[in-house]
C-alpha cells in the first residue's frame, strides 16, 4: 500500500469532513491495530467484529464534532482514540457478560479497575506495534530491495548470516552494513511518525 | 579510509550520529575490512529496537492467519463509507 497522506494532514483532512480516499487511509492505519486491540483484552472472536465497528462509527461520527486540531504536542489523538476504543471495547464486553449471564444463570465477576488497567496496557501495546510496523514498512518501500530483504532475513528472522549472504551472493560485511543502515533509518522513522501522530 | 577508524568514530556511525560524507567513508571502508564489520556488529546497536521489531512482526504474522476477519471489516466500513456519502452533502449530516 502506498501511503499518500501524512499523519497530521490525514487527521485535518478527516476532521474537515474527510473523502473517501482519507477515510480507508485511516481504515488501512488503525484497524488492524482495533482489532488486535479488541483481540488482546480478551473478547470472544464473535464480538471482536462489533467493537471494532462501534469504534469505527464512533470515529466517524466525533470526528465531524471536532472544532480543533488535535493538539500533537500533548498526544491528543492518541488519547482520544484510546478513550474511544476503550469505551467501546468495555461496551461490548458487558453485553456479552450480561447474554452469558442470562445463558447460564451465574453470575460472573470482574473487577472493573483491574480490566480497565489491562485493557490500557494492551492499547499502548498495540499502538507501539502499530508504529513500528507503519515505521518499518515505509523503510522497506525506501531502500533496495534485496537490503531490506537480507535485513529481514538476517536481523529480524535470524538466520545465520553466512547464508543470507550467500543467497545474495554478497559479503557478511555488506549484511552487517545494510542492518546498519536500516535500524538508524527506522530509528529515525519512528521518531518522526511520534512527532506527527499527536 | 585505508586505516580503520577509531573506536569512536564507528560508534558514531553505528549510531547514525555521522554526518553523510563521514558516513561515507567509514562505510567505504567497512566494504573492505573485515574486522571492522565485525567490530560493528559485536556493538549490538539498537538491541531493544530489534526486540520490538520482532515482536510487532510476529504479532503482525499472527494477525495476518486471519486476513478474512480484516477483508470483511473493510467490505462493511466501505459499504458504510459509501451509504453515508450516498446521503448526500457533508459527512454525517444526521446521526
Ligand atoms: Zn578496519
Amino acid at each position: 500500500m502506498v501511503t499518500t497522506v501524512t499523519s497530521p494532514s490525514l487527521l485535518e483532512e478527516l476532521r474537515a469532513g474527510g473523502n473517501q480516499e482519507a477515510w480507508q487511509e485511516f481504515f488501512q492505519r488503525y484497524a488492524p491495530m482495533l482489532l488486535a486491540i479488541a483481540r488482546g483484552v480478551g473478547l470472544r472472536s464473535s464480538d471482536v467484529d462489533d467493537a471494532v465497528q462501534e469504534t469505527l462509527v464512533a470515529v466517524l461520527r466525533l470526528f465531524r464534532r471536532l472544532d480543533q486540531p488535535f493538539d500533537r504536542t500533548r498526544r491528543r489523538f492518541k488519547a482520544w482514540l484510546r478513550g474511544v476504543v476503550l469505551h467501546k471495547v468495555r461496551d461490548v464486553q458487558r453485553r456479552a457478560l450480561r447474554a452469558q449471564r442470562l445463558a447460564e444463570g451465574m453470575a460472573t465477576c470482574i473487577d472493573p479497575h483491574a480490566e480497565a488497567e489491562r485493557a490500557q496496557a494492551v492499547f499502548e501495546l498495540e499502538w507501539q506495534r502499530n508504529r513500528l510496523q507503519r515505521a518499518l514498512d515505509e523503510v522497506a518501500r525506501e531502500v533496495d530491495p534485496a537490503t531490506f530483504q537480507e535485513f529481514e532475513l538476517y536481523a529480524l528472522q535470524g538466520q545465520n548470516v553466512d547464508n543470507v549472504a550467500d543467497l545474495f551472493e554478497t559479503s557478511r560485511n555488506a549484511i552487517y552494513i545494510a542492518k546498519c543502515r536500516i535500524l538508524c533509518r527506522l530509528k529515525e522513522t519512528v521518531a518522526r511518525l511520534e512527532q506527527e501522530e499527536g | 579510509m585505508r586505516r580503520c577508524p577509531p573506536a569512536t568514530l564507528l560508534d558514531r556511525y553505528a549510531a547514525g550520529a555521522l554526518p553523510g560524507p563521514d558516513a561515507d567513508l567509514v562505510e567505504s571502508h567497512l566494504v573492505g575490512c573485515a574486522a571492522c564489520a565485525d567490530r560493528l556488529e559485536r556493538l549490538g546497536m539498537a538491541q531493544d529496537l530489534l526486540e520490538q521489531l520482532r515482536d510487532a512482526e510476529s504479532a503482525r504474522a499472527e494477525l495476518g492467519s486471519d486476513l478474512a476477519a480484516l477483508s470483511s471489516l473493510q467490505q462493511w466500513f466501505t459499504t458504510t463509507l459509501s451509504s453515508v456519502a450516498g446521503r448526500g452533502g457533508p459527512w454525517m449530516e444526521h446521526e
